[in-house]
């Protein structure tokens, strides 16, 4: 893992002792909140229905068990109790006090956290594949460049008040596990033939009220050519997107208005225009000096021969069987394993943590992870080197807190934001929702028979919850003061990105749970066999049948 | 309007003139783009006293290029201070038309702003009227930042770290060895 030499954590110190004079001039009224209001979003700090919400940065998705506990100390010293994993690779609390805000700053950035620019109109969280470094299907670990990435859009001298957020996302590996399609900029590391590193660039994806796929403007650009090349991006998009409509602001529509290749030879004549030399010999420098923090940890050597795995698969032990065979992926190491702990047990609140599970999972992590954890796009965790032999351990130690529950990448495992019970801009609760699908789908082996199935919701049409590249996406509206759930299908994340189209109007809340069962039981009954998946189904039959059975005069 | 200039409040000797306001035969004086590139720009070209022009976000510098060598001054409006726009104004002066003169931020400028602006090339505040004077003599100055290719005072870290990082290698950056 990455770990701050004496200037990161000054940067650090340094800009928590200027947020705590933002913070103490607001609370004697000499800053207004209009002109408190960016600052405190640059720190994380969201003014929620009833409380201030802080969002802390995991960068790229690496946790430390170290880390890991203080979030705990914070959910309860400062939460009640539990902390909220998001879909961008951050975790919110819910009730902390203003006040208090610049000491809990300190107290993460005594184990290397922040919570700087989890919001506002500036470069977010950098986010990345959560297997990096471990996939068996990787190029090359993306997370140094990353980091190179997260400092070189702190406090960024240009880049701070653009027309609106900005994400960036890194992929790794073969397949896209970072849906960087779904990003304001995609990157995918790429090897040319003479083994360079470097990256192929697509830019304006986004959710929200107009979703769209990113669009590749180059194939490959270098790596030391990389900053260069994201500041022409940027300065384009800072000079020239638009300002007048908040929700014509993203850079996907300028790059839609402009036209891509329009778009492209703006960027490609501001790249050649302003290349910065200095920039690409410190990239050189900086990515020599930071790739070394990514080393793979020193995996101690275990025979696959006394895999107790297989002795307990043997055994029949039918609950870690399926674990195992739900909940853990190949790790580019054939002794060690990628294990995935599912934030979803039925009828929980996606993405929801406490802080008991927080301190479990760190001891855990330490004892069988290389004290490392990983948190996902789909609000999960994840154990990134477990040697097989300690499966069995784990799983165990996972079940008595709740936390192994087999569902990954199975209806139950619910995306949802956390909606109208927590968020100033819902117009629909998300999370009761959620609980009620996770209940009513709670027989897992109903869910396999299903199989592999994306469900994701948002409260609102800002689509913090993707649902526009789920499988099946609900999205929460409000109609004539009531609650109003829309479904689309047939989004996808990662290689096969797609956006889910709308079915026809909303369900109240009392209706949409039956509606999912309705979207499911034609697929099951109509599908050409067990091994046709979902979305298999779907891309070869259409909306049409689900149109009816949804729709349909009774 | 109070005028923060190297660290401290300084007289403002420019005169800003709004659009109708007749020409002084002498002085310095600030026009908008429109007038500077309308029908008196033969005068002002010819005028003897310094020159300078006030920029909107939206105005592109690029229309100011054959103007800079008789410019003193460029002022960048603000019109909000979240419009971000003049950062990159600034520094495409400063770094692409090497701009030496005086630029300037005006309208809603505020001292939080200060770093971000200084390093993009501003070095002229005009600070709005009712701002906490004594707040700006505290709180204007550079930190640590990483961008190696900001302006002023502020110590970047990747240049701290690496004082000599030597040629890019034409070979590029290999890739990484883990497995
Ligand atoms: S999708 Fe809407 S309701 Fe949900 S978290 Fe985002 S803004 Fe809030």
């Amino acid at each position: 893992m990455y770990r701050y030499d004496d200037r990161d954590a000054e940067f650090v110190r340094e800009r928590i002792a200027r947020f705590r004079d933002q913070v103490q001039r607001r609370l004697r009224g000499e800053l207004g909140e209009e002109e408190f209001r960016p600052w405190r979003l640059m720190n994380g700090v969201y003014l929620q229905l009833h409380a201030y919400m802080l969002r802390v940065a995991i960068p790229y998705g690496t946790l430390s068990a170290v880390q890991l506990r203080r979030l705990a100390d914070i959910a309860e010293r400062y939460d009640r109790g539990y902390g909220h994993f998001t879909t961008r690779q951050n975790i919110q609390f819910n009730w902390p006090r203003l006040v208090d805000i610049p000491d809990i700053l300190e107290q993460l950035a005594e184990v290397e956290m922040h919570a700087i620019q989890t919001s506002g109109n500036c470069i977010r969280n950098i986010t990345c594949d959560p297997w990096a470094g471990v996939a068996a299907d990787e190029i090359e670990d993306p997370r140094p460049w990353c980091e190179l990435l997260r400092q070189w859009s702190s406090d960024h001298q240009e880049f701070t008040f653009l027309p609106r957020k900005f994400k960036v996302a890194v992929s790794g590996g073969r397949r896209d596990r970072a849906a960087v399609r779904i990003h304001d900029i995609g990157l995918r590391l790429r090897h040319d033939d003479e083994g360079r590193t470097g990256f192929e660039v697509m830019v304006g994806g986004g959710l929200g009220r107009t979703p769209i796929l990113a669009k590749t403007i180059r194939e490959w650009i270098p790596g030391e050519e990389l900053l260069s090349y994201l500041t022409a991006i940027l300065r384009v998009y800072n000079r020239y997107g638009r300002r007048d409509n908040k929700y014509k602001a993203r850079i996907k529509i300028l790059v839609h208005e402009l036209g891509t290749e329009e778009f492209r030879r703006q960027v490609e004549a501001e790249y050649t225009a302003g290349r910065r030399p200095e920039l690409a010999r410190l990239t050189v420098a900086e990515i020599a000096r930071i790739r070394p923090f990514f080393a793979p940890p020193d995996y101690a050597d275990r025979s696959p021969g006394t895999d107790p795995c297989a002795k307990h698969a043997a055994a029949d032990d039918a609950a870690f069987r399926r674990w195992l065979s739900v909940n853990t992926a190949a790790h580019r190491r054939p002794d060690h394993a990628i294990v995935e702990i599912s934030l979803k047990p039925p009828g929980g609140v996606p993405g929801n943590m406490t802080a008991a599970q927080m301190r479990l999972v760190a001891t855990l992590a330490e004892r069988c992870s290389h004290g490392e954890i990983r948190v996902t796009a789909e609000q999960n965790l994840v154990l990134p080197h477990v040697a097989r032999a300690d499966l069995h351990t784990v799983w165990e130690t996972l079940d008595t807190a709740g936390l192994a529950t087999p569902n990954l990448g199975h209806l139950s495992d619910i995306v949802a934001c956390p909606g109208l019970d927590f968020c100033a801009l819902a117009t629909a609760r998300s999370i009761p929702v959620a609980q009620a699908i996770g209940r009513r789908f709670a027989d897992l082996d109903r869910q396999y028979e299903i199989g592999p199935l994306k469900l994701k919701m948002s409260g609102c049409i800002n689509a913090c919850g993707h649902h526009h590249v789920a499988h099946i996406g609900i999205l929460g509206l409000e109609k004539r003061g009531r609650e109003s759930y829309q479904i689309t299908l047939g989004g996808s994340g990662g290689d096969e990105a797609a956006i889910g189209r709308v079915l026809g109007p909303g369900f109240a809340a009392e209706e949409i749970v039956d509606a999912v069962e309705r979207v499911i039981t034609t697929y099951l009954t109509n599908r050409r066999d067990p091994r046709e998946t979902f979305l298999d189904y779907l891309r070869r039959v259409g909306f049409q049948p689900f149109k009816d059975a949804l729709y349909a005069p009774v | 309007m109070p005028l923060f200039k190297n660290g401290r409040f300084v007289d403002d000797p420019w005169l800003f003139l709004a659009d109708g306001e007749p020409l002084p035969g002498e002085g310095m004086v600030v026009v908008s783009l429109a007038r500077l590139l309308g029908s008196e720009a033969p005068a002002l070209a010819d005028r003897d006293g310094w020159l300078g022009v006030s920029l909107a976000p939206a105005e592109p510098v690029e229309k100011l290029r054959p103007w800079l060598p008789r410019l003193a001054l460029v002022a960048l409006a603000f019109p909000v201070f979240t419009d971000g726009r003049p950062f990159s104004t600034a520094r495409l002066l400063r770094e692409r038309y090497g701009f030496t003169g005086e630029i300037r931020a005006v309208g809603q400028v505020l001292v939080d702003q200060y770093p971000f602006m200084v390093r993009s090339g501003f070095d002229a505040f005009a600070v709005p009227r009712g701002s906490e004077l004594r707040g700006w003599q505290e709180r204007a100055r550079p930190h640590l930042v990483y961008q190696p290719d900001g302006r002023g005072e502020a110590p970047s870290i990747w240049r701290l770290r690496h004082p000599d990082p030597g040629p890019a290698s034409p070979r590029g950056i290999p890739r990484m060895t883990t497995a």
